[in-house]
């Protein structure tokens, strides 16, 4: 039987009571806390026992640190005169441990202890946190700025829309951990000013809320994953899923290995944020020349075949040819075609607010290339969504002075409206067709003539 | 700033400075704290630390060498300038009580 257990603790900064309940129940069940980390702490297995924990704060305390300083000592060995014997440490955050009942409490000046406190979470809570709060809303910024620039490619896109939701929710929790730290720290400045201690900051209600949030995290990123596991190839999912562990383990290596060298604990900061900035470019890379080679968003089951492609006399390009099932073909529309490269390509993307399938017709390029056709359909689910998508697709940038939309007969193609897109007043073959819930637009060679017309309306359902 | 700070004295700020009107180190202030006052008066270890760190910081006291690890300390001038105001204000504390409650008593 192994004689050491690692659990995963969920631990907060500014909730040291709960920590240290959770401690000495662990205790009275046999697991003795041996080292703690950022998620795993070790656990030494033997005789259960009465155990009092107390989690306190030193502000020099460093996970870079090779060794204790001087100054931690001599707070050790206080806390050993009165009967703590220093465990463990995770930055400031300092275990000791006591197994006599009328040990002396570790603090006995609740002003001192609050004011300590307060300046360590100024340190290893407030700052980290909001340098979180900070990346995370730069990140739904872009996000933004994504559905801005197209919100029918954003609100068709699950895996677009779940991260959002997720930064967004971990925003909101990140907010919330700060403001019940500062109601808090109100709530125990007002008490001692009366006399009183610092108040018990391990309400059920923010139980229940760190429970909500773990749950909602790990569904999500559950969700993510699975969602992953059918959209991209193997080794992609694997990349996906490994880049934060290897990151850490990279992290935490260069850590480790600087303490073991005796390095200062700024030149191992120095260092290991370095490296970790450097390994996350490395890996960054890797991950871009995996899609380039392999690509990323189809599934290792799409039926394909590669073909080696010449460009010019000394260019070529490997291409994948297609052959899923598309509705309309280009040989619906012009006839038998005698050509051998076309690519048959379907891609559906389905979410709460819009579904998204966009087929295309499509061959490498060539200059007598055979007829290419696109075309997609669009079935938002929300009344905003049809207007946002009309708005988008209507939309026609400044540098296109010479192109407009123009409105064209609804019972061509028995539309509520439609519209035929021309260029320099000449007619293309790209029609927009809005119906009552869905939206298609055709991207054809030329405008359509009549009985094109009506083998899309067949072949389209319309 | 340090006045401003410690315009009155806790009992442990005010029994670590009687203790370190002679040269002493952390350990044995928290066991003559609790011997001196029959351990009415105790000094958790976060909190001496807290303390001694504080009290140098601001010059009410001073480190006067480290022997085997251990840092001693002693009292500087101005920390027993504030000793003495400290003690001051508590006997006038109890003048004020002795005349306006004892002494209103017998009236």
């Amino acid at each position: 039987m192994k004689d050491r257990s690692k659990r995963i603790m969920n631990f907060r900064y500014d909730r040291f009571e709960d920590t240290e309940n959770k401690l000495e129940k662990l205790a009275a069940k046999g697991l003795f806390l041996e080292v703690c980390g950022s998620f795993s702490w070790t656990f030494r297995k033997g005789t259960p026992k009465k155990l009092k924990y107390t989690v306190t704060y030193f502000s020099e305390g460093s996970v870079f640190n090779p060794d204790i300083t001087d100054n931690q000592q001599t707070y050790i060995d206080y806390a050993k005169a009165a009967g703590w014997n220093f465990v463990t440490q995770f930055n400031q955050m300092q275990i000791f441990s006591s197994e006599t009942d009328n040990s002396i409490p570790f603090e006995t000046d609740e002003k001192e202890k609050l004011n300590n406190i307060k300046r360590c979470m100024n340190k290893s809570f407030i700052l980290p946190m909001i340098a979180m709060i900070l990346v995370f809303l730069l990140n739904l910024i872009v996000q933004f700025n994504s559905f801005q620039l197209n919100p029918i490619d954003y609100l068709s896109d699950p895996i677009r829309l779940l991260s959002s939701s997720m930064i967004a929710a971990a925003v909101i929790y990140h907010v919330y951990s700060l403001m019940t730290y500062y109601i808090w720290l109100k709530h125990s400045e007002k008490s001692i000013a009366l006399g009183g201690e610092c108040v018990k900051n391990s309400r059920i209600m923010y139980k229940i809320v760190d429970i909500i949030s773990m749950f909602i995290l790990f569904g999500s990123l559950g969700y993510l994953l699975f969602f992953l596991a059918f959209k991209t190839s193997r080794f992609g999912l694997v990349l996906t899923v490994a880049q934060v562990p290897i990151l850490m383990i990279v992290f935490w290596s260069s850590i480790k290995y600087l303490k073991k060298k005796k390095a200062s604990a700024t030149v191992n900061k120095l260092i290991s944020y370095t490296v970790l900035t450097v390994a996350s470019f490395a890996y960054l890379a890797l991950f871009m020349a995996f899609i380039m080679r392999f690509g990323f968003g189809i599934s290792n089951e799409s039926n394909y075949q590669t073909v080696n492609w010449q460009l010019s006399e000394t260019e070529s390009y490997e291409y994948r040819l297609y052959s899923d099932e598309i509705p309309l073909t280009s040989e619906d529309l012009y006839g038998p075609i005698d050509y051998n490269y076309y690519s048959y390509e379907m891609e559906i993307d389905n979410t709460f607010f819009l579904s998204k399938s966009v087929y295309r017709q499509d061959s490498p390029p060539a200059k007598d290339a055979p007829p290419r056709i696109e075309y997609e359909i669009l079935e938002p689910q929300f009344d905003f969504v049809y207007r946002l998508a009309k708005a988008h697709l209507l939309e026609i940038p400044e540098w296109r002075d010479n192109t407009t939309f123009e409105l064209i007969d609804n019972k061509i193609f028995d539309t509520e409206e439609a519209y035929q897109l021309y260029y320099e007043n000449t007619p293309t073959g790209e029609y927009t067709l809005f119906f009552g819930d869905r939206i298609i637009t055709l991207n054809m060679k030329e405008p359509l003539t009549t009985k094109q017309i009506s083998i899309v309306k067949e072949k389209l359902h319309i | 700033m340090a006045r401003d700070k410690y315009q009155t004295l806790t009992e442990q700020m005010f029994y670590i400075l009687i203790c370190l009107t002679q040269e002493s180190y952390g350990v044995d202030i928290m066991k003559k704290v609790e011997e001196l006052t029959n351990g009415r008066v105790i000094i958790g270890p976060g909190t001496l630390y807290s303390l001694l760190d504080n009290f140098v910081r601001e010059n009410i006291i001073i480190e006067t060498k480290i022997e085997n690890r251990k840092k001693n300390y002693i009292i500087t001038s101005f920390g027993t300038e504030m000793l003495e105001k400290e003690y001051l204000r508590v006997t006038k504390l109890k003048r004020d009580y002795e005349a306006l409650i004892k002494g209103g008593e017998q009236n």
